[in-house]
């Protein structure tokens, strides 16, 4: 090889490897974007609040997958229903949810527990002929988020500014995914232990903790604004004696049906909670002693009357009732009022119980 | 008219920089504990690298989506760690971009070193003046010539045309490049501006850089830039490209400075304008 051809060719030999290694640079750059995105997504996702992910999603979520429009659906496995949770599509409805059946493409992809990918979804079996005056492409992505298996929910992908998704952006959106599922996941275990720590196991009403917090709450909001504040104490009678003869799976009924009974009747800002075995408390903001009694008679009588079955045989429980309202004048908190109405209730079992009475200031003095 | 259009600008990932600005990174990543702040103090007289940071913190992964105006805003947001990620990933300017090929037409070297000290002397006049938006001030001055830039590695062919016509009927660069290619590299760097995201505030500097008129929005600001890219070049760091030159007696009248003032304000500036070039590592 003479010296001019030998030149040739390295020039052409260094100028085939500055464009192999500028190729390189590039993909290695996109890997790194890609990786900056996912740390900084797992930072600002990391959070114990569904609805804070869920706007995070919206903020997000369109920018790192590099679709304009997404979907985001949380499973409810017991009803089989899918619940939408987060979005941007304009034309969709907060709230707006669906049987698992009516969406072939989520169903399918829940069922397989894989992503189903269509470039042109109308031509795809999903939505044949079907078109969205919303979307430039035609390109659909469902993804199926996972825990352990266990379906939480399912992400859509719709629309791009370049035309098209390609399998690169496909791998990073099931990267993205994982992340997203596993903060859904944290998210939904800590509120549902977070309501656990409030909540009666049985009856799902307030446990008698968050009852005596909310009081306390009350009683300071009632002392600030002079607003009237009653509370109602019921406990069912003789609770021993249906669980002696009926067994304690009836006494469970029985408590479940009072708290349904109490629920009913309780109003938005109302606080029903199980203050203890057989005895329930129910905390009336805005109320004063006539509405208590008012309520507590309703909650007695529905009760009484209601009848229980064991056996063939069917059965009546009834209730005592003691009410009180808060006076600032002669209580200083929360233990002298759940006093006055705790007196109340005595006298309404000392009196024959099945009976709803009025406590008093006076009470206190007595006591 | 060539087929050049603005809408190709707005599909630019980056803008190159210097390959011993890249090398400087590259050394300052290997360096010990240090290097985090090494790396800061780089990208802070790098247009290209400025434009590559802008655009990230002004997307919406990080919360302010077309809100950071400047660069010391963007570094406090994004962090030393993603800024490092950031550098990594711009390409290098090659002024032979095959082995055939004639140069780019420009001397890059000079475009950053006048870029870097426009800016220094911007946020320095900004202060001086008890403007508020001295980091503002900075990057404007800073990425000034971003469309140049552009316009110049991307597209050199058109470019040097817009050249030759300057050159040829003796009209400023600016004049030359509407001619021949319908808009000027303002333009292009304002287009580049909207397509990553940036707020409006930096497109209305930059674009009225060349000519600031009182009643545009961020007059104020385009016309320290303007002042200050004047003072750059007759402080010995000039762009080398034939640009529109407005007076500086006109400048300091817009903005209000009297020429007694602005004797008064020189050797800060200098000293400002000292500063960053010798934190600029350009040889």
């Amino acid at each position: 090889m003479n010296p001019l051809e030998n030149e040739k060719l390295r020039l052409q030999e260094s100028e085939t490897v500055r464009n192999l290694l500028k190729r390189q640079n590039t993909l290695l750059g996109n890997s790194l974007e890609n990786l900056d995105h996912l740390i900084y997504l797992q930072k600002s996702i990391n959070l114990l609040s569904m609805q804070e992910i869920c706007r995070v999603m919206v903020e997000k979520l369109p920018f790192i997958l590099s679709v304009r429009y997404f979907t985001f659906f949380l499973f409810d496995k017991n009803r089989r229903r899918l619940s939408l949770a987060s979005h941007n599509h304009p034309d969709l409805e907060d709230g707006h949810s669906l049987y698992q059946n009516d969406s072939l493409i989520m169903k399918e992809a829940m069922n397989s527990g894989r992503y189903i990918f269509e470039q042109d979804f109308s031509a795809s079996r999903y939505f044949l002929g079907r078109k969205n005056l919303l979307f430039s492409c035609r390109f659909f992505v469902s993804i199926p988020l996972m825990i352990e298996n266990e379906i939480i929910g399912v992400l859509n992908l719709n629309d791009n500014q370049k035309g098209f998704y390609n399998v690169g952006d496909l791998d990073f959106a099931l990267n993205v995914s994982e992340f997203v599922a596993l903060s859904i996941s944290n998210a939904m275990l800590y509120e549902r232990a977070e309501k656990l720590s409030v909540t009666d196991g049985l009856t799902g009403l307030d446990n008698h903790q968050q009852m005596q917090t909310l009081l306390k709450n009350e009683v300071v909001r009632c002392g600030r604004y002079n607003s009237p504040l009653s509370v109602i104490i019921m406990d069912i009678d003789h609770f021993k004696q249906v669980n002696d003869t009926y067994g304690h799976q009836k006494g469970d009924e029985i408590l479940l049906e009072f708290s349904a009974i109490m629920k009913k009747f309780c109003r938005s800002n109302d606080v029903a909670a199980r203050y203890g075995g057989e005895e329930f408390f129910l905390v009336l903001p805005e109320t004063q002693i006539e509405g208590a009694l008012h309520i507590a008679e309703r909650i007695r009588e529905e009760m009484a009357s209601h009848k229980f079955q064991s056996k063939g045989k069917g059965f009546n429980v009834t209730v005592s009732c003691g009410i009180a309202e808060f006076d600032s004048n002669y209580m200083q908190d929360t233990t002298d009022l759940i006093k006055v109405s705790d007196l109340a209730l005595y006298k309404a079992k000392n009196e024959g119980r099945n009976r709803t009475i009025q406590g008093t200031a006076d009470d206190l003095l007595n006591a | 008219m060539i087929s050049l259009t603005l809408d190709q600008f707005r599909l630019l990932k980056y803008l190159p920089s210097l390959p011993e600005q890249i090398d400087n990174v590259l050394i300052a990543t290997r360096a010990s504990s240090s290097m985090d702040y090494s790396i800061v103090e780089m990208i802070q007289y790098d247009p290209a690298m400025a434009m590559a940071v802008l655009k990230v913190a002004n997307t919406p992964i990080y919360g302010y989506p077309g809100q950071i105006s400047s660069l010391q805003q963007a570094a406090g947001l994004l962090g030393p760690g993603a800024i490092k990620n950031i550098t990594l990933r711009i390409p290098i300017l090659e002024r032979f971009t095959d082995n055939l090929s004639e140069p780019l037409p420009l001397d890059y070297v000079q475009i950053w070193v006048h870029s870097g000290i426009t800016a220094a002397i911007s946020s320095g006049l900004s202060r001086l003046m008890g403007e508020t938006e001295s980091d503002v001030s900075f990057t404007s001055g800073l990425i000034h010539e971003a469309g140049t830039i552009a316009l110049s590695v991307y597209f050199p062919a058109e470019f040097a045309k817009a050249q030759d016509f300057a050159e040829k009927n003796q009209v400023s660069l600016l004049e030359a490049e509407k001619q021949v290619l319908g808009f000027s590299h303002l333009e292009v760097a304002g287009e580049m501006m909207d397509a990553w995201g940036f707020p409006p505030q930096l497109s209305q500097i930059i674009l009225q850089c060349a000519e600031p008129k009182k009643n545009n929005m961020n007059w104020e600001l385009a016309g320290i830039v303007a002042l200050a890219k004047s003072l750059a070049s007759e402080w010995g760091f000039p762009s080398g490209i034939k640009n529109k030159t407005i007076e500086q007696k006109n400048l300091l009248a817009l903005l209000g400075i009297s020429e007694k003032g602005m004797g008064q304000w020189e050797s800060e500036l200098k000293k400002y304008a000292e500063f960053a070039l010798n934190t600029m590592k350009i040889p």
